[in-house]
């Protein structure tokens, strides 16, 4: 199992499309910090610390929103290419010969694309964090280690549901269907979320449903909120209100929805392994 | 028997693949499986091998049945659609299946460039295997299967990308495996390339077992005998024709269709009493070809 996952590590390296991904990442830190640089150094000043504060929980969550765009990005292609693509081209035929269940197969793989995608999320959220560290100047941050920790795990749960549910529609779909289910599927997400968020603001409780239906059909969007709500700690401290905006959340997600997560993914990985283990190949 | 299946039926949706597939292989052999285009051949190699889900039977390789993990260790296989990870190169490729076939370091750095050498690539492991041509990856695939050094190891169409060179190689491989030991599964539409390595053959046509055996047990109808004689008489004549099924002649020339091979002898010794003098004799068995084809032709009568 071993094996598998250092080639999955491998292979994904080598793939075009994570260059492709690094570059366009790059691009749009690049971007982002120019357009930090503007808003704090150009735009004027905002001498009352709550305001500037606020300015700059929006900026940062902006920041972490995009990023999750290109995180989903990689996640999809990249998931799509070791693992739908193999399971069409024929190339396992001479790996899943050898002294290797399936099930191991499957768990080496879901482990060795899971681990890039920690390591790529790390490299993204530190590097918006960074970035406002250093442009915004003095700034109310009130991160504590636990709560970033706290927060940057449940972030991974992004793309980690994401990419269960590529392994879920790979051992029952093409490859090319399976990319745009699942390019939908976060979609839906998103969507979701934002009829939440509007309807909790014009207290309209069908939006609120209908969001959360959709959150639970696909929980992204959730994670992202109370990975935002987590690092702002909103929950105990009565600024919270500087972390609610388009980017943040009112009215954040449960502890539940966490765990809701964690057993949508080990069950997606699981049907995706059951499938597996009884296809033809 | 190093492969024992019982029965084994793999169809898609009720149709194709391989049917109620009884048959033994000897260790130490070479068994040819042979059919048309769509018989079943690599179905049947691929259930074998535990990459397609039996629907029906049974079958044993190494005494454990199909899908044992610890008896892969041991077998070999280069799949007829060979597709491997193009961005690695040609010793990489190996290293990852050594890996997967758990050999440490020891054990696989010197297995690598001894399996290169066997398959002649020898001075491009450095290349990308993306870059290779077909033949070369085929012979690649040759060099993956050999990899563990296994016992018995299953070639599905091994020489279908090479020259006539290359199909040659292929072939002393073979034969070398053969010396060594080992049981080698070969399935092939060319008859030529069977005829010359295999000791057991098995046919098969629209997923049905036709007959399987040695050499010796397949062939049918006559053997043909040419014989050059001097001082050719009438009587020797008569009773070469007591004995054969057929007999022409032509100048000192005697063609002679014999029902088996204890006629061969009697034949000689008619000529021998009768005062006949043999300069040259040749016997001629059908070849594979025209085996095949009578089996092909008898499955497809029985059919109708
Ligand atoms: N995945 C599949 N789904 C449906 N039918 C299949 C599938 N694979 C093979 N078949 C059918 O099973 C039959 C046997 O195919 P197989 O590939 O085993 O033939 P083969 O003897 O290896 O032929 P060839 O000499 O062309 O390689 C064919 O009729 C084929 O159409
Ligand atoms: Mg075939």
């Amino acid at each position: 199992m071993l094996t598998i996952i250092k080639y999955s590590l491998k292979e994904m390296l080598n793939k075009k499309i994570f260059v492709a991904t690094l570059v366009l990442a790059l691009i749009f830190l690049g971007l982002y910090g120019g357009a930090l640089y503007m808003v704090y150094h150009k735009g004027g000043n905002f001498p009352d610390l709550i305001i500037r504060s606020t300015v700059s929980s929006q900026l940062l969550g902006a920041g972490f929103y995009f990023s999750t765009f290109i995180i989903a990005f990689l996640t999809v292609l990249g998931g799509i290419g070791t693992i739908s693509l193999e399971l069409e081209s024929g190339l396992l035929y001479t790996v899943l010969t050898k002294p290797i269940t399936r099930t191991k197969f499957m768990l080496g793989k879901f482990t060795g694309l899971a681990l890039m995608l920690i390591i790529f999320s790390v490299f993204m959220l530190s590097s918006v964090l960074i970035l406002n560290i250093i442009m915004a100047g003095k700034v109310f941050y009130n991160f504590q280690i636990i709560n970033i920790i706290k927060a940057v795990n449940i972030y991974f749960l992004i793309p980690l549901t994401l990419l269960a549910i590529v392994f879920f529609f790979s051992t029952r779909l093409k490859s090319l269907a399976t990319g745009i289910v699942v390019i939908m599927l976060f979609m839906l997400g998103i969507i979701g979320g934002f009829l939440e968020q509007i309807g909790v603001l014009i207290q309209k409780q069908e939006l609120v449903d209908i969001g959360i239906l959709a959150s639970l059909i696909s929980p992204v969007d959730s994670m992202y909120r109370k990975f935002f709500s987590v690092l702002y700690d909103v929950e105990n401290t009565p600024l919270s209100l500087i972390s609610t905006g388009p980017f943040g959340s009112i009215h954040p997600p449960s502890g539940w929805m966490v765990i809701y997560t964690i057993v949508f993914i080990l069950a997606f990985v699981t049907l995706a392994i059951r499938k597996f283990n009884r296809m033809d190949l | 028997m190093i492969i024992e299946t019982h029965g084994l039926t793999k169809q898609f949706n009720g149709s194709g693949g391989c049917k109620d597939i009884s048959l033994s292989v000897t260790e130490g052999r070479i068994f040819g499986f042979l059919g048309p285009n769509g018989a079943g051949k690599s179905t049947f190699v691929k259930t074998l091998l535990g990459l397609l889900i039996p629907t029906g039977g049974q079958a044993r390789i190494m005494g454990q049945p199909i899908g044992n993990i610890k008896v892969r260790s041991k077998v070999g296989y280069l799949p007829e659609l060979f597709r491997y990870h193009d961005w690695l190169t040609g010793e990489e490729l190996l290293k990852y299946h050594a890996q997967l076939f758990h050999l440490s370091k020891g054990e696989y750095v010197k297995k690598i460039s001894n399996v290169l050498e066997i398959v002649g690539l020898l001075g491009k492991e450095k290349q990308k295997v993306g870059t290779y041509s077909k033949g070369m990856q085929q012979r690649i695939g040759l060099a993956v299967a050999l990899i563990n050094d296994p016992l018995l190891i299953f070639l599905d169409e091994p020489t279908s990308a090479l020259d006539p060179i290359g199909r040659k190689e292929v072939r002393d491989i073979i034969i070398e495996l053969k010396k060594q030991g080992k049981t080698v599964f070969l399935n092939s539409h060319l008859l030529s390339e069977v005829e010359s390595v295999c000791d057991e053959i098995a046919i098969i046509n629209h997923g049905n077992l036709v007959v399987s055996g040695s050499w010796q047990d397949l062939q049918v109808g006559e053997l043909q005998m040419e014989i050059s004689i001097n001082n050719y008489s009438q009587q020797i004549g008569e009773k070469l024709k007591l004995l054969a099924i057929k007999l022409e002649k032509k100048h000192n020339n005697v063609f002679l269709s014999l029902k088996n091979e204890q006629d061969v002898n009697d034949a000689l010794k008619i000529i021998i009493e009768n005062s006949g003098v043999i300069t040259k004799v040749q016997t001629k068995r059908q070849s594979l070809e025209d085996l095949f084809m009578f089996w092909i032709k008898k499955e497809g009568k029985e059919r109708c």
